[in-house]
């Protein structure tokens, strides 16, 4: 509407895209990521209930990262199948945070190799004698057995590092040749991606972390894990997106696409805490023993606690704080409650996984070394591929639609 | 007021009833927010801009602060949550408390979905009145719409409207500065004239005679509710209110022996559900159908003493799952009469509690299989009949495992598998 993005602005915006950032620094995220991992390895062996402490820290990190990736997909999926013209400019860095996800699964191969050797530390389901005894387990080991558990587990993977190979591989294709055809089969194949990615995250919440108790069931856990992985990618967006306005790297990327960005962010917020709710909520009501002794574990010996921290810095704060427009504008403000989310996320994480082996809450090196380890390995990957390419799709048919935008 | 007025330098008070302000038309978003600037800055600071669509700036540019409907919402929000809560509490633990399911009688977590509801209800209404009041509404009619050319500003022009009582408002040199600015067919909104301020006599009268009226409902209602009657009570729907059909248990003279419940004809054969066999189904042997006159008939009534069916392992397993399940909440696991709802009813001195006889006394121990069964079926003293719950076969599993669970108490050595006894130990 406005006429001041015209032509000639617009190949300053690209020409400016186009110098790339210097990708110097991936070598100090890889030699900390790769330090922190060993150290973690190195402790957790050298006490007598450290490999089964690490192998929770392992899975607990691997999810934390994997879900960035996977709010990510979905952000990209949902921009692409409303054909959305205002989140263009910052749909490059949901790209590379989702072409990111091959790193945290890598890492996390070795979990799913373990249960060949008969490893039943992490999954009691792996444990022969223990099914032997248990008749529940009996019933559910159709399902719950190693092969087929590793062969669903290739498949999420699969499924996810292909669609997000393919998203930034397509965008970056129509960079080159600016073929807008890119753009019209990227938003008719969103629609089953999205279905897709919707069925492989339910499960694989269903068996990376809700098989943790193999006897518990939730059916509405999927959409659990889907909504916390929303607020981590979509928080992650939000920080990138904020640090870009305050270094001013590009003009096509202000403060009205932050501040959408961050009303998803909220809204996703929101969901999550009405979801997280309506489990805890229909589990209270029903009361029903082979429900309530999952809830039980985690209101008793400290876990409690950490329920009370999420109730209110997962959702009564961010829900406060972010509420006003003034706030969703504001650099400042948005990396500090992104940042907050993000920890907020990983102790939801950590309150679902931890329970199920450690008598009460315990955090040391252990979670920390894994932690690092993780989060830098994967920005290693996210930042070298956001160096390697424009920082923004620079020949998509809506930039100027982007870049104009405003929020009214 | 189509003619230009003459300059009439100290003439500001006169004005004011001839004009209410002056409207300019604009073709383009750029032309009007310009001449909104330019007006601001000559110091006027009541316009107003009438657009087809939202124009991005124009809030800044005509210097408007942001409206405090935000803060009615949030009100509206805490209000209704508020409410929600305390209207669960309220409801649950003091006007009808009442415990359900064990639970506490006011509890946060239940009372949240309907607090979250209300939220949004109060904060949509607090949202739907302050919109119209902030927006001045209801308004009976507005001076613009007398203008021909202000209609287009619903299609494809903007009108920017300066009111007269602008502290910087002269209504010769604000028209020329808008004209200066580009406006077209800069025109004067017309005073309201005396009369039309009125509202109408014939409005008046209306509006009290349907205030009269309204209270008529009120006042019969209220007469109604003070008066009694001998009259039978209106009946709006009578068809319904008295249908041509027998209702059971009542007398009906149109059968020669007044029941309107009509017994089975002779020979009638159930469908799908005949049950002939008398010691499977009932407990009794056949010709024993009536009902017992006293305790000491209804012991030599018939009742079988042999299991109809063949008992095996299997048979008193499903009888002691069953058992579990349905009778050990108030029988106790072991028959003692001390299952949990009985041992929570005592402590809590129910007086209308009967504590569940011991299976293992020695009027239950003699009482044959079919009078066991019986019992199940159809209950006895303040114990309900478990028919509908439990199938046939059920209940005699149960009564098997009865059996089972009597021998124990009066079991010997004997009855111990020899390979077992060498592991138990003698008790006193």
């Amino acid at each position: 509407m406005a006429s001041t993005a015209g032509p000639e602005n617009l190949d300053q915006i690209r020409a400016a895209a186009m110098l790339r950032i210097s990708g110097q620094r991936v070598a100090t995220p890889a030699v900390l990521g790769g330090c922190a991992l060993a150290t973690a390895l190195t402790v957790a062996l050298m006490s007598q209930d450290g490999p089964r402490r690490l192998a929770h820290a392992w899975l607990l990190n691997g999810w934390f990262t994997l879900s960035i990736s996977l709010g990510a997909l979905f952000f990209i999926g949902l921009q692409h199948l409303v054909r959305a013209g205002w989140s263009v400019t910052v749909r490059r860095v949901a790209e590379v945070l989702g072409a990111s996800i091959s790193n945290p699964l890598i890492l996390m191969a070795p979990l799913a190799l373990l249960l060949f050797f008969g490893y039943c530390g992490l999954f009691p389901w792996n444990d022969g004698e223990l099914v032997a005894s248990d008749r529940i387990l009996q019933n559910k080991s159709t399902y719950l057995n190693a092969p087929f558990f590793a062969v669903r587990a290739v498949f999420y993977a699969g499924t996810w590092v292909f669609i997000a190979r393919w998203y930034l591989k397509a965008s970056c294709r129509q960079d080159q040749n600016g073929d807008t055809k890119t753009t019209t089969r990227l938003e008719s194949r969103s629609a089953p991606i999205l279905l897709l990615l919707g069925v492989t995250v339910t499960f694989a919440a269903f068996d990376w972390l809700m098989s943790l108790d193999p006897h518990w069931f939730s059916t509405i856990f999927g959409i659990y894990a889907f909504s916390g992985a929303m607020v981590a990618g979509l928080s992650v967006i939000a920080i990138i997106v904020a640090v870009m306005i305050r270094r001013r790297i590009t003009e096509a990327i202000n403060c009205e696409h932050l501040h959408d960005v961050v009303k998803l962010l909220y809204g996703m917020n929101c969901f999550w805490a009405y979801i997280a709710f309506s489990q805890y909520m229909l589990i209270w009501y029903a009361n029903i023993p082979e429900e309530t002794v999952w809830l039980k574990l985690r209101q008793e010996q400290g876990w409690d606690g950490m329920q009370t921290i999420l109730a209110v810095g997962h959702f009564i704060v961010p829900f406060l704080v972010l509420m006003p427009r003034a706030a969703k504008r504001n650099t400042v403000v948005v990396i500090a409650m992104s940042m907050g989310l993000l920890a907020m996320h990983w102790v939801d994480l950590y309150w679902i996984i931890y329970p199920q082996f450690a008598d009460s809450p315990a955090f040391g090196l252990i979670e920390v070394a894994t932690g690092i380890g993780f989060v830098a390995l994967f920005f290693m990957l996210a930042i070298k591929m956001l160096c390697s390419a424009p920082i923004i799709p620079i020949r998509d048919p809506r930039l100027t639609e982007s870049v104009t935008h405003v929020v009214p | 007021m189509s003619t230009v007025a003459p300059p009439r330098p100290e003439a500001v008070p006169e004005i004011e009833p001839e004009s209410n302000g002056l409207v300019a038309s604009f073709n383009s978003v750029d032309t009007v927010l310009e001449a909104v600037r330019v007006l601001r800055s000559g110091g006027i600071e009541r316009i107003d801009v009438h657009s087809p669509h939202p124009i991005h700036g124009l809030d800044d540019a005509l210097g408007l602060k942001g409206s405090p409907l935000p803060w009615g919402a949030i009100a509206g929000a805490a209000i209704g949550l508020g409410s929600g809560i305390w209207m669960a509490w309220w409801m649950n633990a003091v006007d009808y408390p009442f415990i359900i399911s064990g639970k506490p009688l006011f509890s946060i977590i239940p009372s949240l979905p309907i607090a979250f509801e209300l939220a949004i209800l109060f904060a949509a209404f607090a949202v739907f009145g302050g919109a119209i009041a902030f927006g001045g509404m209801p308004k009976l009619a507005n001076q613009k719409f007398r203008i021909p050319s202000f209609a287009r500003a619903t299609d494809d022009r903007y009108v920017l409207a300066v009111d007269s009582r602008d502290k910087c408002f002269d209504l010769v040199g604000t028209r020329a500065l808008l004209d200066e600015v580009g406006g077209e067919g800069v025109t004067d909104i017309p005073p309201v004239a005396t009369s039309e301020k009125r509202i109408p006599r014939t409005v008046w009268m209306a509006a009290a005679v349907l205030c009269v009226l309204a209270l008529v409902p009120a006042v019969l209602i209220a007469k109604a509710r003070n008066s009694t009657s001998t009259k039978p009570r209106l009946s709006f729907v009578s068809d319904m209110d008295h249908q041509p059909k027998f209702k059971p248990q009542t007398t009906n003279s149109f059968f020669p022996d007044g029941r309107s419940m009509r017994p089975q004809v002779e020979g009638t054969v159930a469908r799908d559900d005949l049950r002939e066999d008398d010691q499977y189904y009932l407990g009794r042997n056949s010709g024993h159908g009536g009902l017992a006159a006293n305790a000491a008939e209804k012991d030599s009534d018939g009742w079988v003493t042999a299991f109809p069916l063949t008992v095996d392992e299997s048979l008193i397993r499903r009888g002691r799952e069953r058992y579990q399940i349905f009778c050990a909440t108030c029988h106790g696991q072991g028959g003692d009469g001390d299952g949990l709802v009985t041992l929570r009813a005592l402590e809590l001195e129910q007086g209308t509690w009967v504590k569940p006889t011991s299976l293992h006394a020695e009027p239950i121990r003699g009482q044959p299989v079919g009078r066991l069964f019986n019992s199940i079926s159809n209950g006895v003293r303040k114990m309900p009949g478990y028919a509908s719950q439990i199938p046939v076969r059920d209940r005699w599993g149960i009564v098997a495992y009865v059996r089972a669970l009597q021998r124990t108490r009066a079991a010997t050595s004997a009855d111990v598998p020899s390979e077992i006894l060498p592991n138990m130990r003698e008790l006193n």
